[in-house]
């Protein structure tokens, strides 16, 4: 079960600052203010504000924490709060990322990349990586920390933390994994994306007609999932269950999705079948909806390959229109929001949504919150090189 | 401690790993990939393709769709970082709109294993995890695949190219264990060995813990076994080389952890079939 949550997002650095702004519509997207974007055809992102972050590096330019850490550790750190954790007990971390600690590259003067790297750059190049974004997160909750694990499962990475901390309660091999994912506003990110053509010029659509693309943003998001039994014990409020994860890969592209969605059908299904449930049983679908075409439609493919048959398929919606593309952090911040809905009643809408898309003929809940009342909500995420994760949640009956 | 029933070696292979810190020839290199499509691979993704492709060496042939109960976990600690440096350095010098757009994929960690998959027709569970201990973490994380019947077939590789500081001893290289059922190998089970994947080894059961002195050994787990201090790379070589008796290898698990893997032999009265790299049309 899942006990407690922590999230740092461009809408709030709280679940109840994320659940509104999700519901009433108010995004976290606004000019870049991270660095100059006048080499690119796009200007706007999805940034927490600058308060919220500390100085990354001292007065001679030497590493102090990285924007992706600072994220992390806020997020995890307030998940364990909102647990009540006490720390006495054996806690795992699995941190999901995509880029791992992109502050230092980021922010190299001019010339520093060049080959061959000097000692400098050799060592800020090996704290960009996942294994020390995670091993500085966890340095942050020590004592409490067992085993800790990087998973760099790209715009996936939330659920595959989730789905790996699912597996190791199940197996006994942990009682409590604190999991989740995170990833800092990058300028390498954003030049990569925008060199691929993913980022939108103004706004994120997803699923309408008019999209264009992503806003990429940033955040991190933790939650805490333990085994029922020694969650109960230790008088823990069971927030939601976390029930099923499925792992797929599209084998196709590198970074666009097959077209015909079937890798993604694959992963929903397998969530499905390992959290127990039927099709027929989940009441909203929280969606990857990044706003890219070829995401939308193949996402859209999916959904109706595993639900198309019902006569009541279940709506999806996806909340990237205001909170950005968080990357590795995405699904952990949109895991934060499912439970949010299965304890609510209510879920987010689709927001932006202007215009209605024959490739992505679903109910994407356009513009306005509904009440659902879920009991079953699943969690989609999907990443480059085709790596599909995709996770159950359901409401934890009282 | 995680206890199987039913999981197997079916396959290792090795690329590199010099212990004199010798890099991989290139024309080693690619002789040793054997399918098409290797060209937009990082490195170390290279080095991941050659070894995965030793460990199927019993394949006559790949598949022509890629078949879902076929999976890869990764481990890495640094298979993007000089992609990364790259990407920065010709955004430096050339500017942010002159990088070519598909190396940027190449600068996070799970593509190369979306190429891996891609390329050796796999479509089941994919993961990719980082860390000092990320070859462990893998084998662990393909066994339990394996253990709960998500997939039947996974490649457990780990791989890493020669990165300052960050392989300081050893060579750069890649090791690649595959995992299956032992379904019809035990004896007494009533099932043909198939001729495609005899089974090198059984792996018994993985203990992890926090830390060196966490480890929680059962009695049947693996302390009960002589000791190798290693990772996936020492059990590819195990399985390749053979294993009289039980042995357990030990060694980082993930960021932070540390893993035993008590290793048997596999099933006697099998015979390994000959061996040659597969191809694709």
């Amino acid at each position: 079960m899942i006990t407690g949550l922590g999230v740092c997002c461009p809408l709030g650095r709280c679940p109840a600052d994320l659940e509104a702004a999700l519901l009433s519509g108010r995004a976290g997207v606004g000019p870049v203010r991270s660095f100059d974007t006048d080499p690119f055809p796009t200007h706007v992102g999805a940034e927490v504000p600058d308060e919220w972050l500390p100085a990354a590096r001292d007065a001679s330019g030497a590493p102090l924490r990285g924007r992706a850490e600072s994220l992390g550790v806020q997020a995890a750190t307030a998940a364990l709060t909102h647990a009540r954790w006490s720390g006495g007990g054996a806690l795992d971390l699995v941190v999901g990322t995509t880029m791992g600690e992109p502050t230092w590259v980021d922010t190299w003067p001019a010339g520093r990349a060049a080959p061959p790297l000097s000692d400098v750059a050799a060592q800020e190049l090996l704290l960009s990586a996942p294994e020390h974004l995670a091993d500085r997160i966890a340095s942050a909750l020590d004592p409490v920390v067992g085993r800790c694990s990087a998973a760099a499962g790209a715009c996936a990475a939330g659920n595959v933390a989730l789905g790996m901390a699912l597996g190791r309660i199940r197996s006994g091999s942990a009682q409590a994994v604190l999991a989740g994912g995170v990833d800092g506003f990058s300028r390498i990110a954003f030049a990569g994306f925008s060199r691929l053509g993913a980022l939108a010029a103004h706004a994120c659509r997803p699923f309408s007609a008019d999209r264009d693309g992503l806003v990429l943003g940033e955040g991190a998001a933790f939650l805490l999932v333990e085994e029922e039994q020694a969650a109960r014990s230790r008088g823990a409020t069971a927030l939601a269950c976390l029930s099923g994860s499925g792992w797929t890969c599209d084998a196709y592209h590198p970074t666009s999705p097959h077209p015909t969605g079937a890798g993604a059908a694959a992963a929903l299904a397998a969530a499905l079948r390992d959290a127990g449930r039927l099709p027929d049983t989940v009441d909203w679908v929280c969606a990857h909806g990044t706003g890219t075409k070829a995401n939308d439609s193949a996402e859209v493919a999916a959904l109706q390959a595993v639900f198309g048959h019902l006569a009541a398929p279940p709506p999806a919606s996806s909340i990237k229109a205001v909170t950005g593309h968080g990357l590795g952090a995405a699904s952990a911040i949109e895991a934060v929001a499912c439970v949010a809905a299965l304890r609510s009643g209510v879920v987010p809408p689709t927001w932006n949504h202007r215009a209605a898309d024959p490739a992505c003929n679903w109910d994407v809940l356009p513009n306005a919150p509904a009440r659902l009342d879920p009991q079953v909500v699943v969690n989609q995420a999907y990443a480059f090189g085709g790596c599909n994760a995709v996770v159950v949640l359901e409401r934890v009956q009282p | 401690m995680h206890r199987f029933a039913d999981v197997h070696v079916t396959g290792a292979g090795t690329v590199g790993l010099d212990p004199d810190g010798h890099p991989v020839a290139d024309d080693e290199l690619a002789a040793a990939i054997t399918v098409r499509g290797a060209r937009p691979l990082a490195r170390a993704a290279r080095l991941a393709l050659a070894a995965s492709l030793r460990a199927l060496a019993d394949e006559q042939r790949l598949p022509d769709e890629p078949d879902p109960r076929a999976a890869v976990v990764l481990g890495t600690r640094g298979a993007s970082l000089l992609p990364l440096a790259e990407f920065a350095h010709v955004a430096d010098a050339q500017g942010p709109t002159r990088v070519f757009p598909m190396s940027f994929p190449n600068t996070v960690a799970s593509v190369h294993a979306g190429y891996l998959c891609t390329l050796l027709r796999r479509s089941g569970p994919v993961l990719t995890l980082c860390g000092p201990g990320a070859g462990l973490e893998a084998l662990l994380e393909a066994a339990l695949i394996v253990a709960t019947g998500a997939a039947d077939d996974v490649l457990a590789v780990e791989t890493d190219e020669a990165v300052p500081g960050l392989v300081d001893g050893v060579g750069e290289g890649a090791a690649a264990v595959r995992l299956g059922r032992g379904a019809g190998w035990a004896p007494g089970a009533g099932g043909e060995a198939s001729p495609r994947h005899p089974p090198l080894l059984r792996v018994r059961s993985i203990a992890t813990g926090g830390g060196p002195d966490e480890l929680r050994l059962g009695p049947d787990g693996p302390g009960a076994a002589p000791t190798l201090q290693g990772g996936l790379s020492d059990v590819a070589r195990l399985a390749a080389a053979g294993l009289p008796g039980r042995l357990t290898v030990t060694g980082r698990l993930g960021v932070r952890g540390s893993a035993a893997v008590l290793l048997e032999p596999g099933p006697p009265g099998v015979d390994a079939q000959p061996r040659r790299r597969p191809s694709v049309r």
